[in-house]
């Protein structure tokens, strides 16, 4: 048994040592996840600026004047003009602006005779992008709507004349009490600002830890080319404690990645992990269900260049489908579900409990649960494989 | 002419040992095609919003009520409203995931609206469902914009010497104007997106295996036998360059296909479609052949090429919209080809753009392939010779 163990540690720190020979492949692939959390990290670190808008105004009445004025000045909007429609759809479409804003032909005598008029707002047809657009463009209508509904229940009430009524609503309207919309987020004692990248910092440790260990977990296939494996067998070792010993250095590495991810993101992005047990379990057993997986793929492949090119599409959409590149709760529901036989889903639910609920451990006991499932059941078809073909 | 002959002769015998390989096919083909299916799976069917948000009426006033009646009437789609009980009732579904999002609407809300400290109106959310809570949150604002005007009317209408109308009436008031949602292009399905996007991603992937590929032949001497022909290593790397180029052309074209044909993505105008996809692997075959002659041995091409496919994709948009990425990272997307060649795929299928309309995209691309391209013919002989 203790020699088993020896041999384990043996032929793991062995493995390790080919791998940091070749210091290229160490640096790429450790520094891979890194460098993406840091470019995600600090582009969405610049969230909170004002979002370019475009305008198109067919009208160039005073009222439109003072809508586009509105916009200008609301906090958040960042308004370039526009002279053409063509032009400002293409570059809502290219995203070289987030929303654009249509003020309508007749736009002022529609306002000036009280009839109901409509502001368009572009979007993008395939994205959500303009979430953040809307509220502050509605918000600014909505200003601008209540003066002029004002004006209007004013001129309909009294002697006074329109001109004078919008006059008087705009001199009263910043100082008149407002009915403010409260935020609250339920079920956490975490900031509100707890951002979008509580989302993303989690969901690329997952996939990226995932896809980095199953395509490292899947050049064992090209050791077991090169007949290295097999000349393993020749020592006084069983398969088992080899494929042992291979796991081992192949988890080791996933544990280093892992932790690479969670210090950069904890150090230079500040991005709180959740419950510090909870984490460090969640992290654990992904490395193990990765590692699994790796080695299962290497076992059945036959060569180093057909586990590269299974690895990436399988990890990709196993990402895709738990949920790593976008929320599940944006798909239908039964893609949710099927989301979850896949790993990543459990994995992405711990994470956004521990992260954005303020979770712990406990609370990610099925979770986990579900996780250590998959990696036993990985890691004895991919033991059972490997045996089977380091003695074939 | 001869080494014409030869460079022919590589880039044919290349392709069909590719194309009997089986790992191409998956990567070049295959892969993208399930990614697609996947995606469009995933986004397919009625705006893929499937969410109940709540409406808690602590209040009981006529205005309250009317405006309870009047959202949780207005079922649409995937998206529903529910009235629940009370504002802890709210936050403990709220936190179950039964809703994903609520309204409060709280005690004394209509009497308040004509003093001077008139109550707020309460969202809660949860970060686990944020669309739920921005749908809150729009509807609260919508209520909150209502009674703000209905008291600036008020108050106007009282500084105007007029009659104050009842706040039955002002409960009623009716904003002016509306926003109507437009989209900037045509609906197009979400494979018309993420079909081109993955093939990018998986030719990128490919080109590392062309990498490999030189780099074995290299260590294992079938370069260095080649030579001993009268075939420089010019023809060679012609060859292969023609073969790499062929290949996925032909890969982002059965892509193209079978989207087009079977997921009903339409790609827009064919003349430009064409022009792109080409531009496109001519830039991608430059930066594997970059990554070759950078790269000290097989190992190394494969990390090397896997560093440089995710980040390009990440930053270039081959995961995330263009139009779904904060706006920094946007920018920063101009500066890879896969945020050039996306755009102009976006530009012919959303924006059903005519051939001419991604000349720029085409012309970018052909830039990163003459750039990158010479580069790597400078770099790649002296690697590949050095043996």
């Amino acid at each position: 048994m203790i020699r088993a163990g020896v041999a384990v540690a043996a032929i793991a720190g062995n493995e390790m040592r080919r791998v940091a020979r070749d210091r290229i492949v160490l640096v790429l692939t450790l520094a891979l996840p890194v460098v993406i959390i840091v470019v995600i990290g600090s582009t969405f670190g610049s969230m909170g600026e004002a979002v370019p808008v475009g305008l198109v105004a067919h009208d160039d009445s005073p009222a439109a004047t003072a809508l586009t004025d509105a916009l200008d000045a609301s906090d958040g909007l960042d308004v370039e003009a526009y002279d053409s429609l063509d032009e400002l759809r293409r570059d809502v479409r290219v995203a070289s602006v987030t929303a654009g804003v249509i003020v309508p032909e007749g736009y002022g005598a529609a306002v000036d005779t009280g009839d109901a008029v409509e502001v368009g707002l572009i979007v993008s047809p395939s994205s959500n992008g303009a979430a953040a657009v809307r509220p502050a463009v509605e918000a600014a209508v909505a200003d601008e709507a209540a003066r002029l509904a004002a004006a209007r229940v004013a001129v309909d009430n009294g002697a006074v004349g329109r001109a004078e009524a919008l006059a008087t609503a705009e001199r009263l309207a910043p100082d008149l009490p407002r009915t403010v919309v409260h935020r609250e987020q339920v079920g956490d004692d975490q900031a509100e600002g707890v951002g979008q990248f509580s989302y993303v910092a989690p969901s690329n440790l997952v996939l990226f830890t995932f896809i980095n260990t199953v395509m490292v977990g899947a050049l064992i296939a090209s050791d077991r080319k090169q007949g290295l494996v097999r000349r393993m067998l020749a020592t006084p070792h069983g398969a088992g404690t080899i494929a042992a010993g291979l796991g081992a250095a192949k988890l080791a590495f996933a544990l280093v990645q892992s932790m690479l991810i969670v210090l950069v993101g904890t150090l230079l992005f500040g991005v709180d992990w959740g419950d510090p047990w909870g984490a460090a379990a969640l992290v654990v057993l992904f490395a193990l269900v990765s590692t699994a997986a790796g080695v299962l793929v290497g076992a059945v492949v036959a060569d180093a260049e057909q586990a590269q090119s299974i690895a990436a599409p399988v990890a990709i959409a196993m990402g895709m489908l738990g949920g790593c590149m976008w929320p599940l709760e944006v798909v239908p529901p039964v893609m949710r579900t099927i989301g979850h036989a896949v790993p990543h889903a459990w994995a992405m639910d711990a994470w956004q409990a521990l992260v954005l609920d303020g979770a712990d451990i406990g609370a990610v006991g099925a979770d986990l649960a579900a996780l250590t499932g998959f990696a036993a059941v990985l890691s004895l078809l991919a033991a059972w494989r490997l045996r089977v073909a380091l003695t074939r | 002419m001869s080494q014409v002959r030869a460079a022919l002769v590589v880039a044919g015998v290349d392709m069909r040992r590719r194309m009997r390989n089986r790992s191409f096919l998956i990567q070049a083909v295959l892969g993208p095609l399930v990614l697609a299916v996947v995606i469009s799976l995933a986004f397919g069917g009625e705006g893929g919003i499937d969410t109940t948000v709540g409406v808690v009426d602590a209040d009981g006033s006529a205005l309250s009520s009317a405006f309870t009646e009047s959202v949780t009437g207005a079922d649409a789609g995937g998206l529903h409203f529910e009235s629940v009980e009370s504002a802890d009732a709210a936050r403990r579904l709220v936190d179950d995931g039964d809703i994903s999002g609520a309204v409060v609407v709280p005690a004394g809300f209509a009497d308040s609206l004509t003093g001077d400290d008139p109550r707020d109106l309460d969202v809660l959310s949860t970060p686990d469902a944020p669309i739920g809570g921005q749908i809150a949150r729009s509807v609260a604002e919508g209520l909150a914009g209502r009674t703000n005007a209905a008291r600036l009317a008020a108050a106007t209408t009282a500084a105007s010497g007029g009659d104050v109308p009842a706040a039955d009436a002002l409960a009623d008031l009716e904003l002016p104007i509306e926003i109507a949602r437009h989209s900037a292009g045509e609906e197009t399905s979400p494979a018309a997106y993420f079909a081109p996007s993955m093939g990018i991603l998986f030719l990128f992937l490919t080109t590392g295996m062309v990498a490999r590929g030189l780099l074995e032949e290299r260590r294992t001497s079938i370069l260095a036998r080649m030579r001993s022909a009268p075939v420089g290593t010019s023809a060679i790397l012609a060859g292969r360059c023609l073969s790499t180029v062929v290949l996925g052309v032909a890969s982002l074209g059965v892509v193209w296909a079978v989207t087009a044909s079977a997921l009903d993505a339409d790609w827009g105008a064919p003349a430009g479609v064409l022009a792109l996809i080409v531009a496109t692997v001519l830039a991608v075959a430059a930066i594997g052949g970059l990554v070759a002659a950078l790269a000290r041995t097989e190992q190394a091409a494969d990390s090397f090429a896997t560093v440089v496919t995710f980040v390009l994709a990440l930053i270039g948009g081959n995961f995330v919209a263009v139009a779904d990425m904060p706006h920094a990272l946007r920018q920063l997307s101009l500066l890879t080809p896969n945020g050039w060649a996306l755009r102009g795929f976006a530009e012919l299928s959303a924006g059903r753009g005519a051939p001419s309309d991604v000349l720029v995209h085409v012309g970018v691309l052909l830039g990163w392939a003459i750039v990158i391209g010479a580069l790597a013919v400078r770099l790649l002989p002296r690697r590949l010779e050095a043996s």
